[in-house]
Parts: C-alpha cells; sequence; structure tokens
C-alpha cells in the first residue's frame, strides 16, 4: 500500500508544531522549560475553547496544523481519528459523578463523553461532511488506526486525515495507565500518485509504503532522551518512529506492532 | 457474508430473535438495573452476570460477559474457528463496535475504590480501556490480526461493516469479524437522562406521543469474506454509505440532511436508485427530533411503497451494538421474508414525512437498508442483498 503523507501536526510536551518536534527529532536540546501543553485550535472559538475537553482541543489543533500544512481544505478530506485510552478526564468526571447518592450528570459531558467527541467537534468546526471515524486499539492504536486510515485513503481514493491524541491519567487511573503528559499528531494522508495535488512542503511529501506481515509483535526502540518518557508511556506517542524514519534520508523498514505476532511494515521512501 | 448471529433482550441468538418479532412479542422491561433510579424501560439480557471470569480476570465486565454470550449464540464461535483454520489466524481480522466499552467496570472501580484507587482487583489494563472489547472478541475467537474497535456513538457497529470492506479489498486479511457489543451501565442510563431523552414507558418510534428512548444492550456478530470466498448463494453486503453533519453534538440537521447523505451513498454503492429496496430498518431512536428527521430523509429519497420500521419497542435502543443488532434483523428479513413493523407504533404521528410501517409485512425482497446514527452527527447506512431473490423488490 503506497501513501503519500502531504501534511503533519504535532503538540506534546516541548513541542507546538512539526518544526517544533523536527528539531528535537534532529537531536536538538528540549526546552529548558516546557509549560504544559496548551492547544489553542483557531476552529473552536476562544469562549467555546474554555469549555471544550483537551482531547477535543488537541485533536482540532493538530489536524488544522496537519491540514494547513498540506494546503488541503479540512472539508475535502475523510477523518480517522484515534485514542488509545479515549478521554479519561471525563471519564474521570462521569464515574466520580455516579458514584454519588444523587448523580447530576452534565448533559454537554455526558454528549462529550463519546468516543467520537474530538472527530465530532472538527467535523462541527469545519463543515467536514464527509466520512468520519473514531477508533481505538489501546497500546496497538497509533499502528490499527493507520492501517484503518490507509485502507480507506486507498479504497476510496480521497485524502485521509488520520490524527491521535491520548492525555495524561488522572490520579485513579496511574495503576493501569501510566501517561505523564498529553500529546497529539495528525497526517494529511494521500493515495500514492495523486501528483495533481501540490504536497506540503513541511513533511516534504513523504511516500510510504505500507505491508502487514507476520512478525514479533515488538516496539522498535526509541531513546532519544527529550521524548523517550513520552514514547514509553503516551498510546499516541508510538507514531514518533515514524516521525522520525520520515525525516532520514535512507531510514531501514519500521516494524510496528498490530499485535503480539503481526507487524506493520513501514518504508519512508 | 458466512454467518451471523444477535443476542438482546428478545434472547440469544437469531432464533429467539425471529420468534419474537414475528409474535410482536418485545423484551424490555421497567428499569431493574443494580442501583439506577432512573425511571424508565431497558432492554436487559439475561444471564450477563452468571458469566464466569475464572482463568481469564483481567478482561472481566458485563460487556465482555455480554460479548462473551454473543460469541456463543447460534454457535457463531465454531463457525469462527472454522474461518481461523482455514485462513489462518493472522488472516482474519476483528472490528468491534461499541460506545460503552467496559465503563460500566470502571463505574464499579470508582465507586468501590472512593474515586481514589481501584480496588485491587479493578487493575484491570485490558478492561479499562475503550478496545476492550475489540482486543476481548479477538481474544476468545483465537485471531491474530488487525484488530480495532470503532466507537462513533450509535454508528459504531454498522461502520464496522464498511472497514470490513475496505480491509478485504486492501487484501490485508482474507476473512473479518465484525460485531458489536454495548452494555448497559449507569454513564447511559443517567447520561440520557441527563439529555431528558428516556422515556418513562417502553419507546414509541415514530408514534404522536413518543417521549423518548428505552435504553438496551446486545451483542452481535458477522464473519465477512470477499465474495469467492463466500458459498455462491449467501446474502452479501452490497453497499455502505458514511457520512458527517457537521452540525451539532447530540441533534440532527434539519431535513435529516446527513442522515439523506448516507442513505444515498449506500444506495449509490449497491447500484441502486431506492425503489428497489423491500425493507428499511430505521434507526428510528423514539426521540422527538432523530424521528422526524429521519422520516424527512427517507421522502426525499425513497417512494412510499418501500416496507420501512423501528425495531427499537423490541430490543431498546442499544446504542453502540445498534448497528449490527439491525444488520442482523435486517439479514433475517431478507432471509425469511418476515418485515418486521414498528413495535409500540399505534397512532403515527401527524405530518410525519414518510408512512413508516407499523404490522409487519410477510415478502420476500431482495435488497434492504440498515440506518445508524450517532451523537457527533455520525451516520452510516449498510445495503444488503439475498441475491437469490432476484426481481422479488417491493414495488
Amino acid at each position: 500500500m503506497k501513501l503519500r503523507i502531504a501534511g503533519i501536526g504535532a503538540l506534546g510536551p516541548g513541542f507546538e508544531d512539526w518544526p517544533g518536534l523536527r528539531a528535537l527529532l534532529d537531536g536538538a536540546p528540549p526546552p529548558a522549560e516546557s509549560g504544559p501543553v496548551r492547544p489553542a485550535p483557531e476552529g473552536i472559538p476562544p469562549r467555546e475553547r474554555r469549555r471544550a475537553p483537551l482531547s477535543v482541543k488537541l485533536a482540532v489543533a493538530v489536524a488544522e496544523q496537519a491540514c494547513a500544512d498540506a494546503g488541503i481544505a479540512p472539508a475535502d478530506t475523510v477523518s480517522v481519528f484515534a485514542s488509545g485510552m479515549g478521554d479519561m478526564d471525563i471519564t474521570d468526571y462521569m464515574c466520580r459523578t455516579l458514584a454519588e447518592d444523587e448523580p447530576l450528570l452534565s448533559p454537554t459531558k455526558f454528549h462529550n463523553s463519546v468516543h467520537n467527541a474530538p472527530v465530532g467537534y472538527w467535523t462541527i468546526s469545519q463543515d467536514a461532511r464527509l466520512s468520519s471515524n473514531a477508533v481505538a486499539g489501546f497500546t496497538h492504536t497509533v499502528p490499527t488506526s493507520l492501517l484503518e486510515a490507509a485502507t480507506q485513503c486507498l479504497a476510496e481514493q480521497v485524502p485521509v486525515l488520520w490524527a491521535s491524541q491520548d492525555i495524561a491519567a488522572p490520579a485513579p487511573f496511574r495503576d493501569i495507565a501510566d501517561i505523564d503528559a498529553p500529546c497529539a499528531f495528525a497526517l494529511l494522508l494521500l493515495p500514492h500518485g495523486e501528483d495533481d495535488i501540490e504536497v506540503g512542503h513541511e513533511a516534504g511529501g513523504r511516500v510510504l509504503e505500507l505491508s502487514v506481515e507476520p512478525g514479533a509483535g515488538e516496539w522498535p526502540a526509541f531513546d532519544l532522551p527529550a521524548l523517550a518518557t513520552l514514547y514509553d508511556g503516551n498510546p499516541t506517542a508510538r507514531l514518533l518512529p515514524l516521525l522520525r524514519a520520515i525525516t532520514q534520508a535512507d531510514a531501514a523498514p519500521l516494524r510496528l506492532p498490530l499485535g503480539a505476532s503481526l507487524d506493520l511494515v513501514v518504508q519512508a521512501a | 457474508m458466512t454467518a451471523w448471529t444477535a443476542t438482546s433482550a428478545v434472547g440469544r441468538g437469531n432464533e429467539a430473535l425471529v420468534t419474537a418479532l414475528a409474535a410482536r412479542r418485545g423484551g424490555l422491561r421497567r428499569n431493574d438495573f443494580p442501583h439506577s433510579n432512573v425511571d424508565s424501560w431497558i432492554g436487559r439480557v439475561d444471564g450477563v452476570e452468571a458469566v464466569d471470569w475464572t482463568g481469564e480476570p483481567d478482561w472481566e465486565s458485563r460487556n465482555n460477559a455480554l460479548a462473551r454470550l454473543g460469541l456463543e449464540a447460534d454457535g457463531f464461535d465454531g463457525i469462527v474457528a472454522e474461518a481461523r483454520e482455514r485462513f489462518g489466524p493472522q488472516r482474519v481480522g476483528v472490528l468491534i463496535g461499541t460506545s460503552t466499552s467496559s465503563i460500566g467496570r470502571t463505574e464499579e472501580a470508582y465507586r468501590l475504590g472512593g474515586g481514589e484507587r481501584f480496588p485491587e482487583t479493578y487493575r484491570q489494563r485490558r478492561a479499562h480501556n475503550p478496545h476492550s472489547p475489540g482486543a476481548y472478541v479477538a481474544h476468545r475467537a483465537g485471531l491474530a490480526g488487525p484488530q480495532l474497535t470503532i466507537s462513533t456513538a450509535c454508528a459504531s457497529s454498522a461502520r464496522v461493516f464498511a472497514s470490513a470492506w475496505r480491509w478485504l479489498q486492501s487484501g490485508i486479511v482474507d476473512a473479518v469479524l465484525v460485531g458489536g457489543v454495548d452494555s448497559l451501565c449507569h454513564s447511559v442510563l443517567a447520561g440520557f437522562r441527563s439529555l431528558e431523552l428516556t422515556s418513562p414507558e417502553p419507546c414509541r418510534p415514530f408514534d404522536a406521543r413518543r417521549n423518548g428512548i428505552s435504553i438496551g444492550e446486545a451483542a452481535g456478530f458477522a464473519l465477512l469474506v470477499r465474495a469467492e470466498d463466500a458459498p455462491a448463494d449467501t446474502l452479501r453486503l452490497a453497499g455502505y454509505g458514511e457520512s458527517s453533519d457537521a452540525f451539532h453534538m447530540s441533534q440532527p440537521p434539519p431535513g435529516g440532511e446527513g442522515a439523506r447523505r448516507s442513505m444515498r451513498a449506500a444506495l449509490e454503492r449497491a447500484g441502486l436508485s431506492g425503489p428497489e429496496l423491500g425493507y428499511v430498518n430505521l434507526h428510528g431512536t423514539a426521540s422527538q427530533a432523530n424521528d422526524t428527521a429521519e422520516a424527512e430523509a427517507l421522502a426525499a429519497l425513497l417512494p412510499a411503497s418501500v416496507v420501512a420500521a423501528s425495531t427499537k419497542g423490541w430490543t431498546g435502543h442499544t446504542l453502540g451494538a445498534a448497528g449490527i443488532l439491525e444488520a442482523v434483523i435486517t439479514l433475517e428479513a431478507l432471509r425469511t421474508g418476515l418485515l418486521p413493523g414498528t413495535l409500540n407504533l399505534e397512532e403515527r404521528e401527524t405530518g410525519l414525512a414518510f408512512p413508516v410501517a407499523m404490522d409487519n409485512t410477510e415478502r420476500p425482497v431482495r435488497y434492504a437498508m440498515s440506518n445508524s446514527f450517532g451523537f457527533g452527527g455520525n451516520n452510516c447506512s449498510l445495503v444488503f442483498e439475498n441475491p437469490g431473490m432476484a426481481g422479488g423488490a417491493a414495488s
């Protein structure tokens, strides 16, 4: 399966966009002090931004970056949004409230509790009316959702906006999900050969060749000091080896596990 | 499509389902879900609590228990085992839709843990994440292909068919176990009440006096292979349509504009214009806004001669499992010629844009559609075909 990356969005501790992340991937020292990750998506009006869940703001912000980078209108894309753990802040709110004797739930928080809230807000903010999907694959969220995006991109011959985000785990979740910091990434994917669409300069229009092969189900080592903790804990950060590979001129094929004995093999050309 | 099964409030497996539909016997009961004081009716599956978790405690949740009951109905687990032998475990993918996943288990962990640390037996990494049902179904079925959970609210387990079509077309798998599992929990019972969408009576889709939904739970599955790997006379997925409203998180746009686009896309992919459809299983939740918008969308696309009805009066709205449950009802309608009407619909709303069917109809049909629409403005329509019924269209 051959695809082209036309645009990239990135947001996380120490980076606010793809150029910022690429500097870290190239070995630049991380900023001495990186404050909390504070996405400010333009498509969500400032007064709504305050109330919008972090998961929504993260996904919408990186999706905006990827579309701008590619120069492709959001309404022309199909969207596949992923998250390994979903919005644990809202899960925490829901479960905490429901444990009370007379639970009174906020209706807004309830409709924001659906896994497709980020992609729902995205389609509403951009008037994007094509297919929009929301998926989860736990620790394998990134490779499996990329596979889902790739098959849709090629079967339907449409631009696919893939985005993934995971936020830090609230206290009760710490025993099962050791996520310290949020991060989000987006890729604007085109079927290979769509030369009539001009591709974004930042992504360089790198071509990816994907295949599914039996494998060891092991994650590649990723020990860049500035990003290693994020990579180890946050399911969305499992995209980092792929992003590093596309910055390298002659990267070896990358194997990302889809399960215990199956790999997504990615060759950046 | 080589096999399908559904388990809901009307019983386990397809025979129980068809029997209840034919007899107009619904499965709703007054809310008796433990610790819930929501004044409503629910579609609860009997026997979920009796599932034994010895040997796999890390997976324990009501949702996964329901998934297991669903897999065991109609000998479906055996049929999946045959596909695993035939194609190899890594060549069979898993796509499962859900909206609740195992959040009922997380609710319990908070209740028992006082909102601090989860009690020891609740520290289950495999239960407390949105992919829990997809991973559990793959685990139970011994499958090692790509596995993904789709969670787009009430459209979740309709979308699995569209994704499976693409996975098969891309060649990454030779078969896909698709399905959906959603279970009763406080998040949805109290959540839909907070939106004032739950009815204190059994739901009455499209009725003049309808006043909200009844929440249900269900598990359902189907096995999809490429046409050349399926028996010649089996039912097939003929088309799918997906669209986004881009309008509001929990309200449909005027005229059901997004629903209309998903239905039209599904018809186009199936090579149909509309009148060829013999039956449409509607989303028909019995909420004021959904039913009005869906009827308007139908009227824009289909002649009034098409039998269109909602089966939520039998099962309740099973949310993330509604897509698969109603796909199975649609497949059974194609197989048996029993086209279910709308249980509890006594008096159609005046001015309803489409004459939604009240009574059951018996008539062989070749093409049938199922609609599923979810929060976030997420729409999916599916068209199925019984190739053995050439010429059996409704009109």
